[in-house]
């Protein structure tokens, strides 16, 4: 099977525009003789609730209009399922306050705790995304476990911005800065212009750097005991992860990708707010598609996002304050349209993996699981019945098409239901008492397979 | 909930000698280690390589003004690789000048006597014994195309990137194989050298404390307490704790507070400059010219302001461009409270805002519990009858209704003491609707009431307030520590040394810095 570059380019759309993989990481795809593709989970989280008075949709099932603040999705419905009714099964008197509090428990199926000596609250549990990632029947030996990206990092509190833990009280925090994410994905020499002698050098001199910390990093580990071996373990993963991006990804030539991300800038974040989420997902679909990650968790930002720089005609508030007044129709007209402005920028990129084919011939898009969520329903901090979407095919085990509705079920039944389809042997996902069982109907084949 | 055991020390020490005039003898913190934080990262490279370029690193837990940093964080991917690129490139930067470790660019045999010296700095102690092997295979494999700075190049990368250079280790002497686990442990004299450069110079030892760690002497109490003194004399300590102090304050908001610019069109980025700039120059003179006391950062009247910042604060006589020694008005500014860096940040984009401030003193000077928000359905029930209302009718309001007076009755009344400002941090006789201004409040301090009028008042009762005294330490032992202070008898000998010496907020870091507890470490169970 062969991906030619035009159609690569084809897909290309958005304010940055979709990053183009060179000739030589098409011909190595290429190469793979597996004809079968793997499936992939991207989280995608937008802080701070939706208009429930714009966002909810008349019908049930396949039958189906899709609101305003949907309405960008148009074009992708045979894609995409709605969810209503889930709760957040949040506690009332934990650490923290109600959006940090909701992430935790959104991704984790538990509330947070502050560790000992610590002034910050974090999670008990290990989050769904972990699972996934660290399950080899699901993320294979892929040398990124998993991505955690965010478009702004400002957060009143450390753990609004953290969607992902590998357990308790071990924090994933998000990338920022798009040139890094790119350079924890295809490495910080990959650019394709070293002759191949240069590069056998270059590649045996960052293993020596690597071997040099890890012989450290194991003697200080042997001097440490308790909890502190925990962290040191994350390090070595760290560097392993590095090891295993040098070895399959030297010789990719990701020029062009890089030359598009270094249009970005990270430090002017209010302005580029569009451009420097759309880097990260464009990363994302490019790692998917060359098969380095198959787990991300992406977020717009925690709440200090000030939107009204992006879009012209909002009141000078910031969307955290804004969403709080909502109820009052000048202010929900605003935030409408701010959601529809995410909502715009998440449809540009759904449809570059609607256009990308992946090694089965199907595409990227059929093969992805996305979620897409916000912690609370409505700015005033309520946590029922939270606006959820899904995109893909997952793997060809959902079909789209379709708004379904449990009211009395939570985001831990969620989970569950997700984390069955892709293969996870689990009764339960989080706090037992808060997982009331799998969302009946929620996965069925596609009513005509790929 | 926090200061009532505070409390409750307060009251057993009141006045007689509680015999905590010497500190415990006992470790209090567990052997661990601590990442540096990006500022340290760039300090320690500038160390020891002069001044290059380092990458902006953004590590989770370091935003530019977080004071505490948290020790629940690694070396997870994303900071593993923005590390790697600030390692290659300075790297770069190095092979490509190694005068800057000062060898000639053919020099190849001083280059490779350069790198043992060179990690051994970075890591802050000697190098073990395989470690000189590997150095050397990592220069000479760098070095195999002919060109020894390339080796170099490659052996900084290497340094940079290790465990060793990122982390601060506190873990004492390794025991003897087969040994019986000690319970306490003491840090070597590297570790200690380490440790006291973090917290005084926020960087690796400069060259008196790197030879007293050399030679083992700083493992000497006598020996430590004279490097403490050496360094709390220095120009760069002076600089960094004035710096701290404003961390811990907050004062760098200031720059990136939100303001209407309809609304307030003055507020320039140059104002909010001279803003800080008043506050880093005052309390740098509260540090190290007056004593170092709390009482003067909560009420003295002696500050820096420019033409600009002589305007805000109707001081006409001013007109230089650059801040110069002002005697402001007694009766109108006295402590940093009064300053316009807090006033302004402590406010909404719209106006002045009596609950924010009042938050910030309870969170930095009171270590008052945190009540959390009130619930949006209480706010929704009251926002009809007070959506019209001035800030103090809002205030009014809220100590009138029932349910709202549950916590703002404790909340209001310390911001209500800062109402003669305006959202600026102007002195005003009238408030935003032209009411006059009733700035007289009952404070709840030291779990008893006391009235007071005004910001003056108000900071003269925060500076004889035990609640406020062991507050302060409280925060700045948590800094110090790298963790909350939780041990009742190191608590109980640092709010006593810190009152017997004039609650000199430079003799917080100095006790902690020769205590026991600084030097010893808890085996993990």
């Amino acid at each position: 099977m062969t991906i030619s570059r035009r159609r690569f380019l084809a897909g290309t759309g958005g304010a940055l525009g979709a990053l183009a993989l060179g000739p030589s990481i098409v011909a190595r795809m290429a190469r793979a003789d597996d004809a079968r593709a793997p499936t992939r989970l991207l989280i995608v989280h937008k802080p701070a609730g939706t208009v429930p008075e714009t966002y909810d949709c008349a019908g049930i099932g396949r039958d189906f209009t899709l609101s305003p603040i949907l309405e960008p999705f148009a074009d992708l419905r045979d894609h995409m399922v709605v969810i209503d009714g889930l709760a957040v099964p949040k506690a009332s008197n934990t650490p923290g306050e109600d959006h940090g509090n909701c992430i935790v428990t959104f991704m984790t199926g538990g509330v947070p705790f502050k560790p000992e000596g610590t002034g910050i609250a974090v999670a008990e549990r290990i989050s769904i995304d972990q699972i996934l990632a660290g399950d080899p029947a699901f993320s294979g030996d892929v040398p990124v476990r998993s991505l955690q990206l965010t478009a702004d990092d400002r957060a009143l509190q450390f753990f609004m911005r953290i969607l992902s833990y590998a357990g308790r009280g071990l924090p994933l925090a998000p990338e920022q800065d798009p040139t890094i994410a790119y350079a924890r994905v295809f490495g910080t020499f990959s650019d394709g212009v070293l002759a191949p002698a240069q590069v056998a050098q270059a590649l045996a001199n960052k293993r020596s750097v690597l071997d040099f910390a890890r012989g450290d990093l194991q003697r200080i580990r042997g001097q440490l005991g308790g909890d502190g071996r925990e962290r040191l373990d994350r390090h070595l993963a760290a560097i392993t992860e590095v090891e295993g991006v040098l070895h399959k990804v030297v010789g990719y030539d990701t020029a062009a990708l890089h030359g598009e991300l270094l249009r970005t800038d990270a430090r002017k974040r209010d302005d580029q707010h569009a451009e420097i989420g759309r880097a990260h997902l464009d990363i994302v679909r490019a790692a998917f598609q060359c098969d380095l990650t198959r787990v991300a968790a992406f977020q717009w930002g925690s709440m200090e996002l000030d939107v009204s720089r992006i879009i012209p005609g909002l009141l000078e508030l910031g969307y955290h304050s804004l969403s709080h007044y909502a109820g009052a129709p000048d202010i929900d007209a605003q935030l409408t349209a701010i959601h529809r402005w995410y909502n715009a920028q998440l449809a540009g990129f759904l449809r570059t993996l609607r256009d990308t084919p992946d090694r089965d011939g199907r595409s990227l898009l059929d093969n992805t699981l996305v979620v897409v969520w916000s912690e609370i329903r409505r700015g005033n901090h309520t946590f029922d019945n939270l606006p959820i979407q899904l995109f893909g095919g997952a793997g060809g085990r959902l079909a789209g098409g379709r708004l379904l509705r449990y009211p009395n079920q939570t985001t831990n039944d969620l989970w569950l239901t997700i984390g069955n389809a892709l293969g996870q042997d689990m009764t339960v996902f989080g706090d037992p008492e808060r997982c009331t069982g799998a969302l009946a109907g929620l996965f069925e084949a596609p009513v005509t397979p790929a | 909930m926090r200061w009532l055991p505070v409390l409750a020390l307060a009251v057993a020490s009141c006045g007689i000698d509680t015999g905590y005039d010497v500190p415990p003898a006992e470790a209090v913190l567990p052997v661990r280690i601590q990442l540096v934080t990006d500022t340290q990262y760039a300090n320690a490279v500038h160390d020891l390589f002069g001044d290059v370029q380092v990458p902006a690193l953004r590590s989770p837990g370091t935003a530019p003004d977080q004071f505490f940093h948290e020790a629940v964080l690694a070396v997870d991917a994303p900071l593993l690789v923005q590390y790697r690129i600030a390692a290659e490139t300075i790297a770069a930067e190095i092979a490509a000048a190694p005068e800057r470790i000062g060898c000639a660019a053919d020099d190849a045999d001083c280059m490779r006597g350069r790198i043992d010296e060179l990690a051994a700095r970075a890591f802050r102690r000697a190098l073990v014994p395989d470690e000189r092997d590997r150095l050397a295979a990592l220069f000479a494999q760098g070095a195999a195309g002919g060109d020894p700075r390339a080796g170099v190049g490659l052996v900084v990368e290497a340094v940079l990137q290790a465990p060793s250079f990122v982390y601060r280790t506190e873990l004492g002497r390794p025991s003897a194989s087969g040994a019986p686990q000690p319970a306490e442990v003491a840090l070597t004299s590297y570790e200690l050298a380490a440790e006291l450069a973090f917290l005084l110079l926020d960087s690796i030892p400069d060259e008196p404390l790197w030879r007293a760690a050399r030679d083992g002497s700083l493992s000497d109490p006598g020996v430590l307490a004279e490097q403490v003194d050496r360094l709390l004399g220095s120009p760069r300590v002076h600089d960094h704790l004035v710096d701290a102090v404003l961390d811990w304050l907050e004062i760098p908001a200031i720059f990136t507070a939100g303001k209407d610019p309809a609304k307030f069109p003055e507020m320039t980025p140059e104002l909010r400059a001279s803003m800080y700039g008043e506050t880093r120059q005052f309390v740098a003179e509260v540090l190290w010219h007056t004593k170092a006391s709390l009482r003067a950062l909560l009420t003295s009247n002696e500050s820096f302001i420019d033409a600009r910042l002589a305007t805000l604060y109707g001081v006409h006589h001013i007109t230089a461009s650059e801040l110069v020694p002002v005697t402001l008005d007694p009766r109108r500014r006295g402590g940093i409270l009064t300053q316009a860096s807090v006033l302004a940040q402590l406010a909404t984009e719209q106006g002045e805002s009596i609950v924010r401030r009042a938050m910030f003193i309870r969170r930095k000077f009171l270590c008052a519990p945190d009540p959390g928000r009130p619930p949006f359905s209480a706010i929704a029930m009251v926002a009809a009858a007070t959506s019209q209302l001035s800030e103090a009718q809002y205030a009014a309001f809220r100590a009138g209704d029932g349910y709202c007076a549950g916590c703002h009755a404790a909340i209001d009344p310390l911001g209500r003491a800062l109402h003669h400002y305006d959202a600026l941090g102007r002195w005003r006789a009238v408030d935003s609707v032209g009411a006059a201004i009733n700035d007289a409040v009952t404070l709840a301090i030291d779990d008893r009431e006391r009235d007071a009028t005004g910001a003056v008042e108000l900071g003269a009762a925060l500076a004889a307030s035990e609640q406020v005294a062991h507050c302060v330490v409280d925060q700045l032992a948590h800094y110090a520590l790298g963790r909350e202070l939780d041990d009742p008898a190191l608590r109980a000998y640092l709010y006593d040394t810190f009152d017997r010496r004039g609650r000199n907020l430079i003799e917080v870091f100095r006790a902690i810095a020769t205590a026991p507890a600084f030097r010893l470490r808890r085996e993990l169970p």
